[in-house]
């Protein structure tokens, strides 16, 4: 019970799994370039049922049966890897006279409506002529093979195409092993014969009159990657065929000749948009968006096609104006198979430029430049590109900065100067040494003497001033105790006593009146006044105090008092 | 008769002048020419005569150009006396350093504060100095002779600044002054250039890398002999022979 639930859940899942495949119609061919004659193999995978029908040219030669099965693969759908299963359906053909074919669409009806794939070009071109030995001069041999090889002599970078031939005086009835041939030296090999190497298609030749079986066998497309003379070492095999004599099958071991083949440079006269490429190619360009907002980055997709070592090429360099600069790498995709011809397709650079400035910006002609064995000449091919539409958003957008390489070169001195500078002034000696010194400080000193001169005659000028002040006020005094002599008043004399000697008192020590105390003038004593001196006045101020004071004052004699303060005055004098 | 000495002197002093800068020129054909030998000789004459940036320096690249890495530092670092802040001569100088030696880090001989003296140019200090040393004459007038006037308030107020520009600017053109005139490096002439304890005394043994600048402390026997300071601040003595000096 338990199992039949498990299988029920199994199935559901199962059919579930199938019913949510994705309906799948695909169209393969291979290859996509061919020569007259040669094979093409053509696939149809499906995961749908129904009726299929395909568009096939009439040109088209079908050579075998159709093959059909079933088989699994992953594809990749909406960027998921999914794990796909299909029926296929294959077979192979031929075409007779070049061109481009279209093979397909494929056309599946189902009940729920119409499937098609993608219609796929074949290309077909002139057989390659082959240079052999001459096979004539092996027909003592009963089978023998001869490498046949598109040419002698080539430039580095063209393809050399080698096939083996297979002569034979007897019916070879199977090709049981085959060891190709092997370019001794460095190269690029890409093996062209798509079907099995044991199944050929056999045809007759007349070789000295005489009909020969014949089949080619290992046809290689080889890219020598360095010049110089290089052999192609014989191929093997092992071939079943009749026995006249026995009229049993018999194996044989056949080794083929060797050859060489001599590779050159490619001619001086480089041009500056060379990108490595040999053989014949276009270009064309397209940028993703024509129309964009200052700032922003627009891709440019630029194409290179054609044949010969397309799969070699470097990126076509692009020159952009100013205002516009590349961030980050370019993308390449490449499309390329290989054929007679070489590697050949489309090899596309996607360039990712940003846009710093408004306006319309026109690009240059992007240009390449390719060496074409045929003509033995550089040549170049150019496309032009539309104008760019930048609308300005106000902001200045500062360019990314290109990260540059390091410049590597042998470092060197600065070079040499033609102009005189830097020339000695130093010479002078006029502020060097002590008389630098004595220059350099006579302000200073013609400052300070003639300070201290004006100093010296202010000070003398004061001093005279000074002694013509001291002795006018002594005079002042002197004529003021005379006057007193005609006063009759005792009271008014010695008033005037008083003030006259305080008044010389204090200009003669410059201080004012109310300073001249006993104490002021005993503080005097000894520098300034002697100690007598002091004696006398203060006993003058006594004396002019009690008669003042004492109150017999009117009958006094005041004259000696007088005296006694002329006196005082004359002893300043002294 | 005065206008004809007049004109005697004019034209002698041109004829001296042209001869000067005939040197200089003569010295930039050769080198021109590629003739560094010739060259050299022409700039040392040249230097000889009028010491210069531009003497110095294409001396420096002729001997350069000729492998002459000694001579070569040398005319560099010379010319760098003159113009302390040129970015070449200086390039050129580190360039002769590594050429003699690879483990000498290169250094600039003159210190910060005296290319910045020099910088400025005698000129600058001499007016400087003359308007300071006026200015404090003044003031030292008017405070010593105790007089009364709105000047000397102005005076007492900028004393500061004044005595500051004086000492900066004596010490300008003092430093100008040993700069030109005291010889101060000397440059080995030959890696194998012998060094003394003293003055014709014991070799010593220890290398002096090639590439270092040695400082010059005196001169012994009529400038015979100099004394040096080496790298590692060790006094050493050799013939003034052996020496390239600036």
């Amino acid at each position: 019970m338990v199992r039949l639930m498990l299988l029920h859940i199994v199935l559901f899942f199962a059919i579930g799994f199938s019913f949510g495949q994705n309906a799948i119609v695909e169209l393969e061919i291979n290859p996509k370039t061919v020569e007259k004659g040669q094979s093409i193999s053509v696939t149809i995978k499906t995961n749908v049922d129904g009726q299929t029908d395909m568009n096939l040219p009439d040109e088209f030669i079908q050579s075998g049966a159709v093959q059909s099965g079933m088989s699994s693969s992953i594809v990749s759908i909406d960027g998921k890897q999914q794990a796909v299963s299909f029926k296929y359906q294959a077979f192979t053909g031929y075409f007779e006279k070049a061109g481009s074919y279209v093979i397909g669409p494929v056309v599946i009806k189902t009940r729920n409506g119409e499937i098609q794939s993608e219609p796929q070009t074949v290309r077909v071109i002139k057989r390659q002529n082959m240079i052999s030995e001459d096979p004539g001069k092996n027909m003592h041999q009963m089978i023998f093979g001869i490498i046949e090889q598109s040419k002698k002599e080539l430039y580095e970078g063209e393809p050399l195409v080698l096939e083996g031939k297979v002569y034979s005086q007897v019916d070879v009835l199977q090709v049981e092993g085959f060891s190709p041939f092997v370019f001794n030296g460095p190269s690029d090999n890409h093996v062209l014969a798509i079907a099995n190497p044991n199944q050929t298609n056999s045809s007759y030749d007349v070789i000295n009159g005489k009909n020969i079986q014949t089949f080619k066998i290992g046809k290689m497309v080889i890219f020598p990657e360095k010049i110089g003379t290089y052999k192609i070492k014989p191929f093997q095999s092992v071939l079943l065929y009749n026995d006249p004599r026995t009229n049993y099958p018999e194996r044989v071991k056949i080794v083929s000749n060797e050859t060489t083949v001599v590779i050159k440079p490619l001619p001086e006269g480089m041009p500056k948009h060379f990108i490595g490429a040999v053989g014949q190619f276009g270009i064309s360009a397209k940028f993703s968006n024509t129309n964009l907002d200052q700032g922003k980055v627009v891709e440019l997709k630029v194409t290179v096609r054609g044949n010969g070592n397309l799969h070699n090429i470097e990126k076509p360099k692009i020159y952009l104006p100013s205002g516009l600069a590349f961030y980050g790498d370019a993308e390449i995709v490449d499309s390329i198979s290989y054929s007679t011809r070489g590697s050949e397709g489309s090899k596309t650079f996607t360039y990712f430029i940003q846009v710093n400035r408004p306006g319309n910006i026109q690009i240059n002609p992007i240009k390449i430049a390719y060496f074409n064995p045929k003509t033995a000449k550089y040549e170049t091919a150019q496309c032009k590109v539309k104008t760019l539409r930048v609308i300005s958003n106000g902001e200045e957008v500062k360019e990314i900065p290109k990260p540059q390489k390091e410049e590597v070169r042998t470092p060197t001195m600065q070079p040499y100067i033609t102009d005189k500078i830097g020339v000695d002034r130093s010479s002078s000696p006029l502020l060097s040494g002590w008389q630098g010194v004595a220059i350099i400080f006579s302000p200073l000193m013609l400052g300070l003497f003639l300070g201290l001169g004006v100093r010296i005659k202010k000070q003398k000028e004061d001093a005279s001033n000074f002694k013509k002040l001291s002795t006018q006020h002594r005079v002042d005094a002197l004529s003021g105790i005379l006057k007193l002599r005609e006063e009759n008043n005792n009271i008014d004399k010695l008033g005037e006593l008083t003030r006259l000697l305080i008044r010389f008192l204090a200009s003669e020590f410059k201080v004012d009146n109310g300073e001249i105390t006993r104490v002021f003038l005993k503080a005097k004593v000894p520098d300034e006044i002697s100690e007598e001196l002091f004696e006398k006045i203060v006993s003058v101020f006594n004396d002019l105090d009690s008669k003042k004071y004492g109150g017999s004052i009117d009958n006094s004699d005041v004259s000696h008092l007088k005296d006694e303060v002329e006196y005082i005055v004359k002893s300043f004098e002294e | 008769m005065r206008l004809i000495l007049l004109f005697i002197s004019l034209f002698t002093l041109s004829f001296i002048g042209r001869a000067e800068h005939s040197l200089f020129n003569s010295g930039l054909d050769e080198i021109m020419q590629n003739d560094f030998k010739k060259a050299q000789s022409e700039f040392l004459d040249d230097i000889k005569k009028q010491p210069s940036f531009s003497s110095y320096y294409n001396l420096g690249v002729a001997s350069g150009s000729l492998e002459e890495w000694s001579k070569a530092k040398w005319a560099f670092e010379s010319s760098l006396k003159y113009k302390p802040l040129n970015g070449d001569a200086q390039f050129n100088a580190k360039f002769a350093t590594n050429k003699l030696s690879q483990n000498n880090m290169w250094t600039h001989p003159y210190p910060w504060l005296e290319r910045v003296v020099l910088g400025f140019g005698a000129t600058t200090w001499t007016i400087f100095v003359c308007i300071s040393s006026i200015f404090l004459g003044l003031l030292i007038f008017n405070i010593v002779s105790r007089r009364k006037s709105k000047f000397k308030k102005w005076c007492l107020r900028l004393i500061s600044p004044a005595i500051l520009l004086f000492v900066v600017s004596f010490y300008g053109i003092y430093s100008i002054n040993k700069h030109y005139n005291i010889e101060r490096y000397g440059i080995m002439k030959s890696p194998k250039t012998h060094f003394y304890i003293s003055p014709n005394g014991v070799q010593i043994k220890d290398e002096i890398d090639a590439g270092s600048r040695l400082r010059l402390m005196k001169y012994f026997k009529d400038s015979t002999w100099v004394q040096v300071k080496s790298k590692d601040n060790n006094y050493l003595w050799i013939e003034s022979k052996d020496l390239f000096t600036y």
